[in-house]
């Protein structure tokens, strides 16, 4: 452990090649967390007395008794590359000429799926990846979703391949059979990164690759690791042979013929696979000696790899001291942190190639090229990605990276939150930023300034922002792009303080809450009710248990969780709909269809969006959807929120005044869209078409007094007639499990509606993966019903993935859509029974 | 031009159904006298010399007025006049329609919420609701164990003739049984106390035993579960609340009911809004005119802009006239409906909901004020206004709100604000909302259009031009 003052910190900032922002990624369990921990034991900066005990990132109670991080936490290291090493790094941009000493920013995220708002969150302020990979799972669902983020943020991955003492010790695999485990894992996370990224793109190359040293091996647990490149190094000398070289033939089809040395690229019967050879085997051999208690055998071997005990480890045997000689043999941190040196791209590196991704305004202006050049004198630009709760109750770091410019105490920016836009007033405010903090894990250091390239937390921002936000002091700036998360909120449930006289520290506390999760959302609903909606149980669970215990401290009374329903429509209207205005003077006509699938995901993901231009959009839905063009180029409006799934067109020819009433009839149609017919809930995936309208010739008859209800009731209209129906949040779940618990997930998936589409086993394991489309709202107590069934075998991870309809005509009395219908209804404190036709239908 | 294009048709006036709480029936003509009371109404203007009276029916009851105002004219040797079509609710007596022929005085018949008026002396003809005396004394009993409990009586206004009945009978068991009155002129004995010392509540009033707290009651209310209950007990922190609905007791909550739960929603629309409507929809309860100031004051001091908007009745189609609003608060009645209608397109408060939004010296209590005048400087929950500025999350659209960098508050749409960069504008609101308004106007699109030929425009009356798309069909 080094220890640091703050001021050798700030000296190291400024020497922003020589900085790594990195993320540890990865699948649930696959062992980030204590990974880390053998990081930071080797080189954490500024040491509390605390320091190297078990999951230091987990800085959380909950965090450390059920052994998951919940919240991502970033810690800083100091890493002094060897003079021999430094050769390695040949771009100019990665370190200063005269430094050795590298500053590492590290922020362990947590690999369960609910919480994966947090790794988007970490993913943005980071500039590589350490994607760590269970080697006996293999890539998993989880690890996938972080790598492709990772991609698309443009973050440069290298890959670790963990819990290799479980691989030798629980499964004995045969060294040929490892390599081929690696060879797939490393396959696999490249087919994957090949997906989404070319390797001319702007990263360069980005696949990783064992013969260049970004891939690496060992166990986090034990605290060992190593790269191509120790072991290279091993025998460069031996082999008269250079160092890169050797990595080369140390990896893939290369082969050694120990009686004729001579290598070869194919496996002949007495050559054998280098790899295994160099690298596994002696590795083989020590775990064999010690944990079958050979120990003269041992003693010779140490003293061959040159292995020298502490005295009080000697008397050490099996597990234990195998742990030592692998530690003192091949300590992890040295290994892993040569990798991050080498392998991640600097700030200075990154940020050429991120800016585009990262900056909404023009990529030449002021802000775009102190960006891109991470220059600490441009203007400042800096963007929030997290707010961390203070010990200050109610009060929040903003946690956040500094791209361009530096931030200081007591500075006057401009604090931009993400519904602003430049020339607006609107979610912006000029203030002095209080203090300028340094976080690492649990502690916080105060610092005068921090320069472009570095992660630091800001004190007194959180009056002014909700999560997120950008920072700068350049009067022109555009917005920081905001982050599109992998999860949606779509599991609610509805909390009320036990005492009703609670009810506004309840309030407050979900205020707080609000804030403290990257994703969670806390509203309150038309029916009163204060819902808290999350990606899934677990993550819900959470956020309770912070927000009855630290955020509003109060006893909370909980309902069940529920999801949301969308209405939607099956059929066109089965009629032309007319409705008259109050004073009968005004009539639209209208009809509702069903969008063509994939339309109303297309909108979602912002592929149709209401800033288009027309003619590209129009051109889109044509050639997409068959819509016809001139339609398509009168989208009058998306909705709800100006920007939801629904989209009402203009069909009419020459209608006079025509213009003068669409601001009223987009309002009622926000209006329906918000609230449906059949039981107030949003619409998704109707097209409603405007046929004609009759306006009174005198604009006093035709207001928004006439036009906004009358838009409302028509549309109404028109959803009652085109066969109304339901829709349900889907999850996408991906179990694994062994062959024999196969039968067992199948009987859970059928109980609840699921349907499964694909199942493979993991090659090289016992393992079965299966996925299926799971309905959310049956997903609750899943995760233990599956245990229960499987003899705790199977582990399900579930995230969003579609809408669908529920089957069932929710008009029809006895079906399941009618009840929750009715439901939905008497929550919301609304008639029960069916909305009539005839109250938003009129006749000539 | 024919008169239909610039009015409504005539004929949808005959068409139009009134809404009418229950059945108009007609009271056979020879108890009219007793049912209405006619002898003390005649008695009470003789005695308060009015030369104009005007007679107040609500609509249930409207097919006996021509007979009562007959006979009161008969009895009186002048000419009464019968008000039709009351502006706001019929429980409130109409004062302005009044004023038309300068009256000197009203006779409201029906129900009444008993709120007060400031202009015109009014003598109320309450209705007469039969009730089993026996049987609500007994499950009275039955219910209260305890004797000595101390025990707020409450009924609806068409028991009022019962009242002293049931208060002798159980006083004589419960000493500590305390009885209500209405605050009114009436047909029936018990109201109009005149007490200086008794506490009034939505026109009942009443007298604590000293040394006691109103939370040291029990409240019993006798009526259907209606507005008056639920106001009612909204707003009395009593111990708990007792209903009885003609056959039983039971307990009463108010406080967790789904339309409370609706109006907290409502509070957090108010809270977002930026700009506010107030709506006068009485010109009668005493201290509107007040309420009207205090709810401006604190939209002011919370940097919002407020709009007062008169419109007589409100309705849906009038309110909807003014999209830039974001929501309104609303005077009237504490029974008035409007409170809850889901038809509206933007959120419909009270006075007292704006309170709970901005006030943020006002602690948060379960009670729940309806009538606008108890806070008021001069009202029981009165509490000097404090407004806090420190940020909020909206918990409807989850951004920051309440940060008061913003321009600094106009009154008028004359005023100039001056902007950063040495430009001027007019403050914000209508004018924002203009700006983001598609149609701002007339356009003239020149060159943005294809030429086209004139077509004939729409032919006929626009109640049902004649070439329209629905007749082509059929």
């Amino acid at each position: 452990m080094v220890n640091f003052t703050v001021d050798e910190i700030r000296g190291m900032m400024d020497k922003k090649k020589n900085i790594r922002n990195m993320s540890v990624i990865a699948h649930v369990d696959h062992g980030k967390s204590t990974l880390t921990d053998s990081l930071v034991s080797k080189a954490g900066i500024i040491a509390g007395a605390k320091a190297g005990e078990t999951r230091f990132t987990d800085t959380r109670k909950d965090e450390q008794e059920r052994c998951i991080t919940i919240k991502s936490t970033a810690i800083s290291m100091y890493f002094e590359l060897d003079e021999k090493d430094c050769v390695f790094i040949t771009n100019p941009d990665q370190r200063d000429k005269e430094e050795k000493g590298f500053l590492i920013n590290l922020i362990d995220s947590p690999g369960h799926v609910d919480f994966s708002s947090e790794v988007t969150a970490a993913l943005r302020v980071t500039d590589g990846a350490l994607v760590v990979v269970d080697c006996v799972s293999g890539v998993c669902v989880q690890t996938e979703t972080v790598l492709r983020q990772a991609i698309a943020e443009r973050i440069k991955p290298v890959l670790f391949m963990n819990k290799m003492d479980r691989a030798l010790l629980e499964l004995q695999l045969e060294s040929e059979d490892l390599y081929q485990t690696f060879q797939r894992i490393v396959e696999n996370v490249n087919v994957i990164i090949a997906t989404y990224s070319d390797d001319d793109g702007p990263m360069g190359e980005v696949r990783v690759d064992p013969s260049k040293g970004s891939v690496g091996f060992g166990s986090g647990l034990h605290g060992w690791a190593f790269t191509l490149k120790q072991f290279s190094e091993m025998y460069a000398e031996k082999f008269k042979i250079d160092v890169v070289k050797l990595m080369n033939r140390l990896w893939g089809e290369s082969f050694f013929n120990p009686k004729t040395k001579k290598w070869s690229k194919q496996k002949e019967a007495d050559n054998k696979r280098s790899f295994c050879m160099y690298v596994l085997d002696p590795i083989y051999k020590v775990f064999d000696c010690i944990m079958n208690y050979k120990k003269d055998e041992a003693e010779s071997l140490l003293q061959k790899l040159g292995i020298t005990l502490k005295p009080e480890d000697k008397d050490k045997d099996g597990k234990a001291l195998l742990k030592v000689v692998m530690r003192t043999w091949l300590p992890a941190g040295e290994a892993l942190l040569q990798m991050i040196a080498i392998h991640l791209p600097s700030p200075v590196v990154a940020q050429k190639y991120r800016m585009e991704m990262l900056y909404e305004g023009p990529h030449d202006d002021e802000a775009a090229l102190g960006i891109k050049n991470c220059d600490p004198n441009a203007p400042l630009m800096m963007y929030v990605s997290k707010m961390v709760p203070t010990s200050d109750k109610g009060r929040f770091y903003a946690f956040g990276r500094v791209f361009s410019g530096k931030v200081c105490t007591g500075m006057k920016a401009r604090i931009m939150g993400p519904n602003f836009t430049p020339g607006k007033k609107e979610d912006l405010y000029e203030k002095a930023i209080q203090r300028t903090i340094l976080m690492m894990g649990r502690y916080v250091e105060a610092i005068e300034d921090v320069p472009s390239g570095n992660i630091c937390g800001l004190v007194g921002v959180d009056q002014f922002l909700v999560k997120t936000g950008t920072i700068t002091t350049f009067k022109d700036a555009h917005n920081m792009k905001v982050m599109k998360f992998s999860v949606s909120p779509v599991v609610r449930v509805a909390v009320e303080p036990k005492n009703p006289a609670d009810l506004p520290k309840l309030v407050e506390g979900l205020k707080r809450l609000a804030k403290s999760d990257p994703m969670v959302q806390c509203i309150i609903e038309e029916s009163g009710e204060h819902i808290i909606a999350g990606a899934g149980e677990l993550h819900l669970e959470i956020c309770l248990k912070d927000l009855e215990d630290d955020h509003a401290c109060i006893p909370i009374k909980k309902s069940d969780p529920v999801v949301s329903y969308r209405e939607t429509v099956s059929e066109e209207s089965d009629q032309m709909c007319l409705s008259k205005s109050p004073n009968k003077h005004n009539r639209l006509f209208m009809k509702a269809q069903p969008m063509p699938d994939g339309l109303a995901e297309d909108i979602d993901n912002g592929d149709v969006n209401p800033r288009d231009d027309f003619k590209v959009r129009a051109r889109y839905l044509c050639d997409k959807y068959d819509y016809d063009i001139t339609e398509a180029r009168k989208i009058w409006c998306f909705g709800p929120d100006g920007t939801g799934p629904n989209i009402l067109l203009d069909c009419t020819k020459g209608v006079q005044y025509l213009n003068e009433i669409k601001d009223s009839v987009v309002a009622g149609f926000q209006w329906a869209a918000k609230e449906g017919v059949l039981s107030e809930e949003n619409l998704r995936g109707v097209r409603f078409n405007i046929y004609d309208v009759t306006l009174h010739a005198d604009a006093i008859h035709r207001g928004g007094g006439q036009i906004i209800p009358t838009t409302r009731r028509c549309l109404y209209a028109c959803l009652l007639t085109a066969a109304p129906r339901l829709m349900e949040p889907v999850y996408l779940c991906e179990i694994q499990c062994p062959e024999v618990a196969v039968g067992g997930i199948y009987g859970v998936l059928n109980r609840r509606r699921g349907h499964v589409f694909e199942e493979l086993q993991v090659a090289g394991t016992p393992m079965f993966v299966v996925k299926a489309y799971l309905p959310v709202n049956e997903s609750f107590g899943f995760t233990a019903d599956l245990r229960s069934n499987t003899g705790g075998q199977a582990f399900p991870q579930c995230v969003f993935d579609h809408w669908q309809i529920l089957p069932g005509d929710p008009t029809e009395s006895g079906t399941r859509p009618f009840q929750v219908v009715q439901d939905t209804r008497k929550r919301k404190g609304l008639k029960e029974g069916l909305p009539d036709l005839t109250s938003y239908l009129d006749k000539l | 031009m024919p008169a239909a294009d610039f009015s409504s048709n005539e004929q949808a006036v005959f068409e139009r159904v009134a809404e009418v709480d229950g059945l108009p029936t007609k009271t056979l003509p020879e108890n009219l006298d007793s049912q209405y009371d006619l002898d003390m109404c005649v008695e009470w203007i003789n005695n308060n010399s009015l030369g104009k009276v005007c007679l107040q029916f609500p609509d249930s009851l409207l097919p006996d007025s021509v007979e009562i105002a007959l006979r009161l004219e008969k009895r009186l040797n002048k000419n009464v006049y019968i008000l039709g079509d009351s502006s706001y609710g019929s429980c409130c007596v109409d004062e302005v329609t009044a004023q038309h022929v300068n009256a000197d005085g009203i006779v409201h018949f029906g129900h009444a919420c008993l709120n007060p008026t400031s202009r015109l002396p009014v003598f109320h003809i309450l209705p007469k609701q039969q009730l089993d005396i026996r049987l609500f004394v007994a499950e009275f009993k039955q219910h209260f164990e305890m004797e000595e409990e101390r025990i707020l009586f409450f009924y609806d206004v068409s028991y009022a003739h019962l009242a002293e009945c049931i208060y002798n009978t159980l006083r004589s068991t419960y000493k500590n049984f305390t009885l209500t009155k209405l605050n009114c002129s009436s047909n029936t004995r018990y109201t109009d106390s005149g007490d200086v010392d008794s506490e009034i509540f939505l026109g009942r009033s009443y007298k604590l035993d000293a040394g006691y707290n109103i939370n040291d009651y029990k409240a019993i209310f006798l009526g259907p579960n209606g507005k008056t209950l639920n106001n009612l007990a909204l707003g009395m922190a009593v111990e708990s609340w007792y209903h009885f609905d003609g056959s039983k007791i039971a307990h009463f909550t108010a406080s967790d009911s789904i339309w409370l739960k609706r109006r907290r929603y409502l509070v957090e629309k108010l809270k977002d809004a930026r700009v506010v409507g107030i709506v006068v929809a009485t010109l009668g309860i005493k201290n509107y005119l007040e309420s009207i100031a205090a709810v401006k004051n604190v939209l002011k001091r919370k940097n919002k802009k407020s709009y007062i908007v008169c419109v007589g009745k409100p309705n849906p189609a009038k309110l909807a006239n003014f999209p830039e609003i974001d929501a309104f608060v609303v005077i009237a009645c504490p029974e008035n409906l409007v409170y809850d209608s889901r038809d509206f397109f933007k959120p419909m408060l009270t006075p007292f909901e704006v309170e709970i939004a901005f006030n943020a010296s006002r602690a948060f209590s379960t009670q729940y004020c309806m009538d606008f005048r108890h806070i008021l400087s001069t009202g029981l929950n009165y509490v000097p206004l404090e407004t806090s500025s420190d940020s909020d999350v909206s918990l409807i659209s989850g951004s920051i709100r309440n940060l008061t960098n913003d321009e600094s508050p106009v009154n008028g749409m004359g005023k100039l604000v001056s902007k950063s960069a040495g430009t001027v504008a007019i403050g914000k609101g209508g004018a924002d909302y203009l700006l983001n308004r598609s149609w701002q106007g007339l356009e003239q699109k020149l060159g943005q259009d294809s030429v086209k030929i004139a077509a004939k425009g729409r032919i006929g009356l626009p109640m049902a031009y004649e070439n329209e798309p629905l007749k082509k069909e059929t």
